[in-house]
């Protein structure tokens, strides 16, 4: 099997395939879930097991991976998986030393790069300014831009003004508005083309005023030229400086897509993802929100994403980023010291304070999303408890970035939960009320299921869900203890699961990159690209996070954008990222082809193409449309044209982009034929399963 | 839910549409067959639901200029009697409105003010949610309540393509269900590997594909897809400018309205039509007669005026709803804006509309009439309003599983339909 050939192989594939084929047909008059059906599981062998594994456990094969866990062995590659602190992970810091504000401990990002909040306190004197040269440009220019936005408003609240950004918060910053026409005067190009040091000198000494002009006249070229030959802190204070609050959302966004495309921890990446999905906070929930969330990924999610559920329950709630996403940090017990001081002072005066109480959005969402399950067994009057609970749980005020028990804010007297007595005991009422969450078999059987829909089937079978819950309840919660389960039932190997995942947008995008091998120099197109398809990354409004099913994904729209992307992609039309089809063929460098290949030549190329990215042969139709199709060369270039990302404006990284040339030039893909069959394959109905 | 598709699908590879589908036959004859099948859907009416995300302030769209208490609750941000443009004596819309007023005179718009949920919440989240799946109180319901209404319709000719449409990038739970509904955000975009009026090769290779492929989910929304990129191709709804003198706001929401009315001129057979439009949840500085929320309603004011005045004729089988997942505090809090209420104001717009008059009975702003103290007090369930616009419009069968539990008979209609 490990050494059969890949022609053997590839008829065994097609009769498999057919046979599948046969056996999804009966399967349609079947309602029954496939675990129903009474008949012996057929197991995956060999290579299909590898396969099978980096699908579910990883963003997707790389070219050669299999190979790799083959020698690996399969077992002792997902031991290691489970221990990423074992796993080399040096190429992927490489890419993210680029990035070096989103390393920075959550008091030193607020320190360096201020949320609006903090400014308008800096602003009141009531907190001091920085000594540092760099931090007092970024601080003044930010208040300054803060004053700008207040202009805006104003102006906007006359008759006939533009109207502001529909579908945005009002929260929300805006991009902010260049204004070209003033201060024409300004010596865009010098700056531009000053030594890297003078630079940088000459940016952060621009007056405020002078910042949006400067930000504004800017060409593209001289936005490349602006960044080259800075290092990555410099950059970002250029680019803190020049775009403002956009600038810790696109790091955040950046960073979150690299670490899924590159990193060798994968089955750590793929669980930050399914956990950043179960404790969903939403971007744009408020002006701070975006500071919170490197933190929140890398020191609450990431953390734990393979060690204890009830550590990552208590990280989540202690977090600053879920704490303002669900309202904790504003619920106030109704007998709290601050709310009794509150209602002496109602009567003073007309414009009494906002009215304040419990607030139960947290609560709620806690037993119902993140714990329990909805029908895990609470009743309001358990809500109404934990939401008292957990008033005082809230967001150190002043600069809004740590997680701070407020007593003063806190309802006393013991509680009872689903009828437990948690006596009154401040903070530690809430880590009781975790701790019972955390241990409670419908927790265990509630993120056992979610794990078994995620990574084995839309509709797992009890036998399944029970093994992972029993693993759940003997380990005290261990989540490594949970996919060890999982990974060694026999369900997981069961043939009717092979491919019976649809991918969700993100999953599309990243094994796209990675099974083509793709250089990612700017993730933002690809940032954009997940927002087009439905899935921006900290973009789910609603706390029940995205679906793991496959019914929201596969609508008309998203596959027209899938489509879209695969053949804008393999083209090398999304600015930013590159796919080198001949590195990847082991063809010779920068052969250009102009005459067509013979048929015979053009079958082996595509079946090359089928094994790189779908690793399996592709069914008779869709290799003969695949085929068909490099005969119509023209149409190619046409078609990759479509697909309408195009390079921000407030592109923040063009480091891997020539600042001679101007505008990233796309470039020609030196072998049309593989990017225009690869582009179908990615397309294909085979490439959205994993 | 699976059944239900594929017998939908059985039914289209036997219909009109199928041919549509097919790439061999010729344009002008796929156009011929188009015409012939949207005789037919053109005859039925049609819904557009828009749904104002983020909870709208009611009682500043719809102001009950003659209560006092409305003026002692909210001195800073009140409407001024003097300001608002009068509709019965003692409602007046908000001068950003200006736009709507005349299509209240004309009797084409109605309004329904106290209307909202049995359910108390007061999440975002859960608010939107009941109110998209129609179900409040309940959040297990799969499927929302327009689709509900498009499967109990009784079906008098081959649904296209373009049964339900919503603007945006994905399908919203409003429109989630077994009937296929479409997410676009673009039109023009809505095209697979290059635009202009035939596919391209492309477009016909992965057509291909997904046509014979054994894999039942994406061979389904496959098909679905290239017919409905064809359909769009062979209509070209680009070439429907808006008629003379319309100017639609060129924000997102303008946009979105725009297309729907073009894709109801290029006669494609949309029966739902599905549009959000957000930034109303003014809980700071807020405004009065100008301001953030005036800029807001001029916006959706006008973009719905220009959507009317641009359907023109066609606009006789349209009936048009909005909704808001709740309203706000009726006093306003301490920074400038109101916080998280009850009770909201619909609009319902349509040639049979019955409109010029404010339904529903208006519960008062008195302390000691408002909601917990607080709010608007709900007097209207909203699933009365849409359950009459969806009786009086799609004709199902019955009501009682657009609207399980609600118990909605048309005796109890509010009629203004």
């Amino acid at each position: 099997m490990v050494h059969q050939s890949r022609q053997t192989k590839s008829i065994r594939r097609s009769l498999e395939a057919a046979i599948a084929a046969m056996l999804s047909a009966v399967l349609v008059l079947q309602p029954l879930p496939a675990w129903a059906a009474k008949r012996k599981v057929v197991k995956l062998q060999g290579d299909e097991r590898i396969v099978h594994a980096l699908n579910r456990l990883t963003f997707g094969p790389r070219p050669g991976e299999v190979a790799t866990v083959r020698r690996i062995g399969l077992d002792r590659w997902f031991a290691l998986q489970l221990h990423p602190e074992s796993i080399d992970d040096s190429a992927l810091e490489a890419r993210l030393d680029q990035y070096p504000a989103m390393r920075l401990q959550q008091a030193d990002l607020l320190q360096k790069y201020p949320t609006p909040q903090i400014l308008r306190l800096v602003d009141q004197k009531k907190l001091p300014m920085p000594a540092d040269p760099m931090e007092v440009a970024i601080y003044r220019d930010g208040i300054a831009r803060l004053q700008q936005k207040k202009e805006q408003k104003k102006e906007m609240a006359a008759p006939k003004a533009a109207l502001p950004g529909d579908g945005v918060d009002p929260a929300t910053p805006s991009m902010a508005v260049h204004e070209q026409q003033l201060y024409r005067g300004l010596d865009t190009v010098r700056i531009v083309n000053l030594s890297p040091s003078e630079r940088m000198q000459a940016i952060i000494s621009l007056a405020p005023e002078q910042v949006a002009a400067f930000q504004g006249s800017l060409t593209p070229v001289e936005r490349n030229a602006m960044l080259n030959g800075l290092a990555p802190e410099q950059r970002e204070v250029v680019l803190a400086i020049t775009q403002g609050p956009q600038f810790i959302d696109n790091e955040v966004t950046q960073t979150r897509l690299l670490r899924d495309a590159y990193s060798s921890r994968q089955l750590q990446a793929v669980m930050t993802d399914f956990w950043l999905n179960h404790f969903n906070v939403y971007a744009r929930k408020n002006q701070n929100e975006p500071w919170l969330l490197t933190a929140y990924e890398r020191d609450a999610i990431r953390l734990h994403a393979l060690g204890r559920f009830e550590d990552l329950l208590v990280a989540t709630a202690k977090s600053p980023a879920m704490l303002e996403y669900l309202d904790n940090a504003q619920s106030l017990g109704p007998n709290s010291p601050v709310a009794l001081r509150n209602a002496r002072g109602q009567r003073a005066g007309p414009n009494r304070p906002r009215p304040q109480g419990v607030n139960e959005n947290y609560a709620r969402e806690l037993m119902e999303l993140h714990t329990l399950g909805v029908n895990g067994g609470y009743t309001q009057a358990d809500v109404t408890a934990v939401a008292r609970v957990f008033t005082g749980w809230t967001v150190e005020p002043q600069r809004g970035g740590e997680f701070s028990f407020d007593a003063r804010r806190h309802e006393p007297g013991p509680k009872t939960v689903m009828g437990k007595t948690i006596p009154a005991g401040g903070e530690d009422e809430g880590l009781q009320v975790l701790h019972q969450l955390a241990a409670s078999p419908a927790t265990a059987r509630f993120i056992s299921n979610k794990l078994a829909v995620r990574f084995v089937s839309d509709t797992p079978s009890p036998a399944l869900v029970d093994r992972m819950t029993k693993a759940y309840l003997k380990s005290d919660g261990d989540i490594a203890a949970v996919l060890k389960a999982m990974f060694s039932a026999p369900e997981f190997w069961s043939q009717t699961n092979e491919y019976a995942k649809v991918k969700t947008p993100l999953e599309f995008v990243i094994s796209s990159i990675r099974a083509t091998n793709a250089e990612v120099t700017d993730p933002l197109p690809l940032v954009r690209t997940l927002d087009r398809l439905g899935m921006p990354l900290y973009g789910m409004q609603t706390p029940n996070g995205y679906s793991w099913q496959a019914e929201p994904w596969v609508s008309t729209g998203a596959l027209v954008n899938r489509m879209n992307f695969a053949v804008a992609l393999s083209g090398n039309r999304l600015p930013g990222t590159t796919i080198r089809w001949p590195s990847l063929l082991n063809e010779e460098q920068g052969v250009v082809r102009t005459a067509a290949l013979s048929s015979e030549e053009d079958e082996k190329k595509e079946a090359r193409l089928e094994l790189l990215l779908l690793e399996r042969a592709a069914p008779a139709q869709t290799r003969s449309a695949v085929l068909a199709q490099v005969v119509n060369r023209p149409a190619q270039m046409e078609a990759e044209k479509r697909f309408p990302i195009r390079l921000n404006d407030n592109d923040p990284m063009g480091r891997a982009l020539n600042p001679d040339t101007g505008r990233p030039q796309a470039q020609v893909p030196v072998d049309r034929d593989a990017a225009l069959m690869g582009g179908l394959l990615l397309g294909s109905p085979e490439f959205q399963r994993r | 839910m699976m059944a239900g598709k594929t017998t939908r699908r059985g039914f289209m590879r036997n219909g009109a549409l199928a041919l549509v589908g097919t790439s061999a036959i010729p344009a002008f004859l796929s156009r011929s067959v188009m015409a012939e099948m949207t005789a037919a859907a053109q005859r039925s009416k049609k819904l557009v639901v828009l749904f104002q995300r983020g909870a709208v302030d009611g009682l500043n769209m719809v102001v009950p200029y003659r209560e006092s208490n409305y003026y002692a609750m909210r001195p800073t941000i009140a409407i001024r009697q003097n300001e608002v443009l009068d509709l019965d004596g003692f409602f007046g819309l908000h001068p950003a409105m200006a736009s709507l007023q005349p299509l209240y005179r004309q009797g084409h718009l109605g309004i329904v003010h106290a209307a909202g949920s049995p359910d108390n919440t007061r999440s975002h989240f859960d608010a939107q949610d009941y109110m998209e799946s129609g179900t409040p109180g309940i959040k297990m319901t799969q499927d929302g309540w327009l689709n509900r209404a498009l499967q109990a319709e009784r079906l008098s000719a081959t649904p296209s393509a373009f049964r339900a449409v919503a603007l945006g990038p994905q399908v919203p739970r409003t429109l989630q269900g077994s009937v296929s509904a479409i997410a676009v955000n673009n039109l023009a975009e809505f095209s697979v590997a290059g635009g202009g009026p035939r596919t391209s090769p492309t477009s016909d290779a992965f057509q291909a594909m997904y046509d014979s492929s054994s894999d039942t989910v994406l061979h389904g929304t496959g098909q679905e897809t290239f017919e409905a990129v064809k359909m769009l191709k062979a209509a070209d709804p680009a070439k429907y400018k808006p008629a003379a003198g319309v100017v639609y706001p060129n924000t997102v929401f303008g946009n979105n309205l725009r297309q729907i009315a073009q894709l109801m001129k290029a006669n494609l057979g949309v029966e739902a039509a599905f549009s959000e439009v957000g930034g109303w949840d003014t809980h700071q500085d807020q405004g009065n007669s100008q301001g953030q929320l005036a800029n807001r309603l001029r916006e959706f004011s006008d973009a719905i005026a220009a959507f009317w005045q641009d359907l023109g004729d066609g606009a006789e089988d349209v009936t048009l709803v909005t909704m808001s997942e709740f309203g706000r505090t009726a006093r306003q809090n301490g920074t400038g804006g109101t916080d998280h209420g009850h009770a909201n104001v619909m609009f319902v717009l349509g040639s049979q509309v019955k409109g010029g008059k404010v339904y529903g009975r208006w519960p008062g702003l008195a302390n000691e009439q408002l909601n917990e103290g607080r709010d608007l007090t709900v007097t209207t369930d909203f699933r009365a309003v849409l359950g009459e616009a969806v009786y009086r419009t799609m004709a199902p069968r019955g009501l009682d599983t657009v609207f399980p539990g609600a118990d909605l008979r048309p005796n109890g209609f509010l009629n203004f339909l």
